[in-house]
């Protein structure tokens, strides 16, 4: 068997003349083209990332702190209103003449405490017509 | 030059052009020759050239130190070696091991010496899976290390040993028949 220790190490291929000397100059060329190399310190690459976090949780906290200083206001307002009596919003009321129509326009109903609110004012019970005059009867 | 001395021309802004092409000159003929003996043909070896050293301009700015500037730039060419092979053979929808082309070339002798049995080493070597040739090239031609060959591939230094002694068997078979 042939070995490999037996063949002398040799290069077979051949460079046009003058190749590497003009290789360096062809590379500038096409560099000169291209920008520049940035050199990225170890902080600027920090900072790259460092940066957005910061700026996210700046946002993050801003609207937290909004939120929360909201909620504790609706918070604060109900909390106060439960703490008068009874008594004395309704002497509030008497004073300054507010109608049940002011007071309802004031509350932002949801479609079941609408329900609820019709069925308490309109609903009829299951009777039948005959029932209905009897009572009727019987309340004269 | 050290390349100590030569990084810290190319990051001085004012010596950054005489810097990069004195590097330029200082690995040249090591990357060229590098990527010759995989590519065989010299045009397909001159674009890979001059793109490692494209690729080596635009990221040297990123480079830690942490490797050899050496290892580093043959990092460099031997990914844009292995994709380049990988893209020929997959543009053409040749099968990996197909090396017509470069076979065609060595017979043709066009840039390459008349020395037959020179040539019949190329043959064999052109039988060895891409990454296998390489490693082989590496220890057989340029004499590095397994540890060099080992942070330039990113392989260890026992499975290196072995895929060399198993490319030099298949080397020797081969310059039998």
């Amino acid at each position: 068997m042939k070995k490999l220790e037996d063949i002398p190490k040799k290069n077979i291929f051949d460079v046009p003349e003058g190749y590497f000397d003009r290789l360096p100059e062809i590379i500038q060329s096409r560099i000169s083209v291209s920008p520049a190399p940035v050199m990225i310190h170890s902080w600027t690459r920090a900072l790259r990332y460092a940066l957005p976090l910061t700026a996210f949780i700046a946002a993050g906290i801003f609207w937290y702190q909004n939120y929360s200083s909201s909620f504790s206001a609706r918070v604060d307002v109900e909390s106060e209103l439960a703490s008068i009596h009874s008594d004395q919003l309704a002497a509030y009321l008497d004073d300054h003449e507010l109608t049940t129509e002011d007071l309802v326009e004031t509350v932002n109903w949801s479609s079941d405490e609408l329900n609820d609110l019709e069925n308490a004012v309109y609903f009829t019970p299951d009777v039948t017509h005959r029932q209905l005059e009897e009572i009727l009867d019987e309340s004269n | 030059m050290e390349d100590k001395e030569l990084l810290s021309k190319i990051r001085n802004p004012e010596t950054q052009h005489y810097g990069f092409n004195l590097l330029v000159r200082t690995y040249q003929q090591r990357i060229y020759w590098h990527i010759r003996k995989m590519v065989i043909d010299h045009d397909d070896a001159d674009d890979l050239t001059q793109e490692v050293f494209i690729k080596i301009h635009k990221a040297i700015g990123n480079f830690r130190e942490d490797a050899q500037l050496f290892t580093w730039i043959y990092r460099i060419a031997t990914n844009e070696c292995l994709t380049f092979l990988k893209k020929k053979r997959r543009r053409f929808f040749l099968p990996l091991e197909d090396v017509g082309k470069e076979l065609s070339l060595i017979d043709s002798s066009a840039g390459i010496s008349e020395d037959e049995i020179q040539k019949k080493l190329q043959k064999a070597l052109l039988t060895l899976p891409d990454k296998q040739r390489l490693v082989f090239n590496m220890k057989y031609f340029d004499d590095l290390s397994y540890e060099v060959i080992s942070e330039i591939t990113g392989t260890s230094v026992g499975a290196l040993k072995a895929s060399y002694h198993h490319a030099v068997k298949k080397i020797e078979v081969y310059l039998t028949q």
